[in-house]
């Protein structure tokens, strides 16, 4: 039982960090980036390949990936997203795009370092005992990143003046022009720390249960699914949704079998798209302003 | 049409202020007040679109207070968008037959069979051609809604609001940013529209438009009514003329 | 020869999902990601009632359309009035828990191990050629999807969804339910897909989880953009060239595990490509602006 309670909450801390990632770009994008589940696996394989071709330290190279990571987000969000978000393009066209793009990165991944699992080999290193459940160092850096993360995002979008930049592109970009801000500039400013975020969470996932092409949706979709029931714009939000999110799949693991998870949240999902749009502790967002 | 005690607020504003007011029977209406006073919010609530915070209204002693927006249209709600609101990739004529309510051919199991919806489609077609001509738009009724100019969009979707077949027509500033022929052609329409009864109530900058058009006048400040009466006596009252001012 | 028909059935089948995606995707503008799962309730269905229960695949299919299109027009409905993002983000996750499902129900779906010995929907095997037969049923098949989408497009139905693509407001505002339409298109996209399932599952005599991923259901969405979105001959024209696309590749020589990364990069690149330059798709290529209503 304490086992269980120590999953479930590695695996909320990572969906709590995919989240702040996800909902750091979509504060000011507004449209559902697929391209976001490409930046999570970017960082852990060019760590990957920087730790065992370059035989780089592992720190070092979960650096570089994240950087790596952001830097290619920001790349794609300047020659990309921000033509068509800024111009008269049906409001589908970001988020195709994004698709094609995760569709690029994932098969680029593919034909580079193959489908199959890596293992980073970081798993077996310090084991600790709390409370009677066993940690690996990797995963106790993933719940404090967690704890850490939440609280600087959430100090970063209400204290700093770039954060609420950010809060005001997303909120009305027109107004935001009119006062003067840079939609451009911050959006590349909040898809940076976003995907760098992506891409440390990547690697902490990797390092722990082993990377493959396509871990990136998975995550993606905790996380998502994390950000919407406990409520858009809200990181206590986050918080709550991911825990909940964590405990229903490792409940569903122990006493069900693990078919059911998935099938479980999605029902929570709906249930709460169906009476609760907002979330938990999310704004009441309205689906047209008239 | 009537609402008692409306109430709206966003965040710290509070855009109502526990307004009541009844409108009667069949007239034109003018609804106005400096940017802010609510006229727009009472439309949104009216047409479905927001929900007070308290506060009713009722159509013909119904609540609506809470239903969808195309639940109110059914009951013969029409309305115009300060913004123009047109499908633009529909043409002229198709935008007319969009809006015309009931269709037959709108039930997805009618709609595969051409045969079952052929003949409703025609009269459509033939109501819409007539409202063309009294738009004055017959001669562009193929082209995209999206190539027509500001004014003439205008008037298309006032036209499509009389597709409707409406009781009530709730029009958000049909006259701005219209060149002045055009904004005359809109003033007629919109005169005999209320002749035929139908309830009208625009939103209105335009004074001398609404001195000529209006059978009564409500002016909104800070959101609650200031005053209600005929557009002469109304538009000369001294706290209605510093309220414009303000 | 054999090998023409084989691609001819597939293309038959790809379009039928590519055609049926498009009536919401293209004519609702409702972007969806949870064609592969529907397309596999279909194959599922007619598979396991055919082989547990000795059904006639006709049967499973029917059941399996009447689920898939059940299973959409609530999920339409319930994300109906929300924002296209949560649309989304809902048949995402529907594509998941499908392929879920499927992965972990060992003692119905058998998992990765997939289901064999599915009955051939061919009859008559000496008169006519099976796999001829399987052409006629699904270029059939295809026909009458292709019609569905085309009489619903030029109906009042339809320009009631093309009015939602544009402006679900103003919709609302002429009073038209929305919800009503947008589930409809959604529940009529699922059930044509899960026909195609079933046809698919017919033909191949054998199913596994893996031709019914997200993956697959991109490459639907990827088909119908790249063909052209909301045009008549769009979403077919989409499907003939993905599918046959990676067999030009084969052609000149890529090995097959290659061969896969290098079409999902290339149709990648072309969906990125076409959104931002060419949104008409390869039909539309040359007027940018025209549509199919």
């Amino acid at each position: 039982m304490p086992q269980l309670l120590a999953n479930a909450i590695v695996t909320s801390a990572i969906y709590v960090l995919v989240g702040l990632s996800f909902s750091l770009i979509y504060t000011t994008s507004r449209f559902f980036n697929f391209a976001h589940a490409g930046y999570i696996v970017v960082a852990p394989y060019v760590a990957y390949f920087l730790a065992r071709n370059l035989g780089a330290g592992w720190l070092l190279a979960f650096v570089t990936g994240a950087i790596a990571g952001a830097l290619t987000a920001i790349a794609l969000d300047a020659f990309i997203f921000q033509l068509l978000v800024g111009r008269q393009s049906p409001s589908t066209a970001p988020l195709l795009a994004s698709l094609g793009l995760f569709v690029v990165i994932q098969a680029t991944i593919a034909l580079v370092f193959g489908a199959a699992s890596l293992s980073f080999g970081l798993g077996e290193g310090s084991i600790y005992e709390v409370l009677g459940a066993r940690l690996t160092g990797v995963q106790g850096a993933t719940i404090i990143a967690a704890i850490v993360g939440a609280a600087m995002v959430w100090l970063f979008l209400q204290r700093s003046t770039r954060g609420k930049l950010i809060r005001a592109v997303g909120c009305d970009r027109e107004l935001a022009i009119a006062y003067g801000i840079d939609p451009v500039k911050v959006s590349l400013m909040a898809t940076g720390v976003g995907a760098a975020m992506a891409g440390i969470v990547g690697c902490l996932s990797a390092a722990d249960i082993g990377l493959t092409p396509t871990a990136g949706f998975q995550l993606l979709l905790g996380g998502v699914v994390a950000m919407v029931i406990g409520g858009v714009g809200s990181t206590p939000g986050l918080l709550l949704g991911a825990i909940l999110v964590a405990a229903v799949e490792h409940g569903a693991q122990w006493w069900f079998s693990s078919a059911w998870d998935r099938l479980i949240l999605f029902g929570i999902l709906l249930l709460f798209l169906l009476f609760r749009p907002a979330g938990i502790l999310g704004r009441s967002s309205r689906a047209a302003s008239v | 049409m009537s609402c008692i005690d409306l109430s709206k607020s966003f965040g710290g504003t509070r855009a109502l202020d526990c307004v009541t007011i009844s409108f009667p029977g069949p007239g034109i209406v003018a609804l106005v007040g400096s940017n802010g006073a609510g006229k727009t919010t009472l439309f949104n609530i009216l047409s479905g679109f927001l929900r007070p915070d308290t506060g009713e209204c009722r159509i013909h002693g119904r609540q609506i207070a809470y239903l969808a927006p195309h639940e109110i249209a059914a009951l013969g709600v029409a309305r115009t968008f300060q913004d123009v609101r047109l499908i633009r990739q529909l043409s002229v004529l198709e935008n007319l037959c969009l809006a015309q309510p009931n269709q037959v051919g709108e039930r997805i199991f009618t709609a595969l069979a051409a045969r079952g919806y052929r003949s409703h489609e025609l009269r459509n077609r033939h109501f819409a051609r007539m409202l063309l001509e009294q738009l004055r738009l017959d001669g562009m009724e193929d082209t995209p809604a999206g190539d027509l100019s500001y004014g003439q969009q205008k008037l298309l979707s006032l036209g499509c609001c009389l597709a409707m077949r409406p009781n009530i027509m709730l029009l958000d500033e049909p006259l701005s940013g219209v060149h002045p022929t055009l904004a005359l052609e809109i003033i007629e329409l919109v005169a005999d529209i209320g002749k035929s009864g139908t309830l009208v109530i625009f939103v209105e900058h335009d004074l001398e438009a609404v001195a000529s058009l209006a059978d009564e006048v409500i002016v909104m400040h800070h959101g609650a009514m200031l005053a209600r009466g005929k557009p002469s006596d109304v538009l000369r009252l001294p706290e209605v003329m510093e309220a414009y001012v303000d | 020869m054999p090998y023409l028909l084989h691609l001819l059935i597939l293309v038959a089948i790809y379009a039928t999902l590519a055609v049926s995606l498009d009536l919401l995707v293209g004519h609702t503008g409702m972007v969806s990601l949870a064609h592969g799962a529907f397309f596999g309730i279909g194959a599922y269905a007619a598979a396991l009632l055919a082989v547990r229960f000795g059904l006639p695949i006709w049967t499973g299919a029917l059941i399996g359309m009447v689920g898939a299109g059940t299973c959409a027009f609530l999920v339409g409905f319930a994300t109906a009035r929300l924002r296209d993002d949560y649309f989304v983000i809902a048949t995402f996750s529907l594509q998941l828990v499908f392929t879920n499902l499927c992965e972990n129900l060992l003692s119905i779906t058998r998992g990765p191990l997939g289901i064999s010995g599915i009955p051939s929907l061919a009859m008559f095997e000496e008169i006519v050629a099976p796999q001829t037969q399987m052409l006629v049923i699904g270029l059939g098949f295809l026909g009458v999807v292709w019609l569905i989408v085309y009489r619903l497009a030029k109906s009042p139905f339809g320009r009631v969804l093309h009015a939602i693509r544009e402006d679900d407001v103003l919709t609302r505002a002429l009073g038209k339910d929305d919800r009503y339409f947008k589930s409809a298109a959604f529940a009529v996209s699922a059930a044509a897909a899960a026909g195609a399932g079933a046809i698919y599952a017919s033909y191949t005599s054998y199913i596994d989880p893996s031709a019914f991923t997200i993956t697959e259901a991109i490459l639907v969405l990827s088909m119908v953009i790249i063909g052209g979105a909301g045009r008549t001959w769009g979403p077919v024209i989409g499907a003939a060239v993905l599918v046959l696309l990676p067999e030009l590749l084969r052609l000149i020589g890529l090995p097959d595990a290659v061969a896969s990364n290098v079409r999902q990069l290339l149709y990648g690149v072309a969906l990125v490509g076409i959104v931002m330059l060419r949104p008409g798709g390869v039909v539309g290529w040359t007027n940018v602006h025209e549509r199919v209503r």
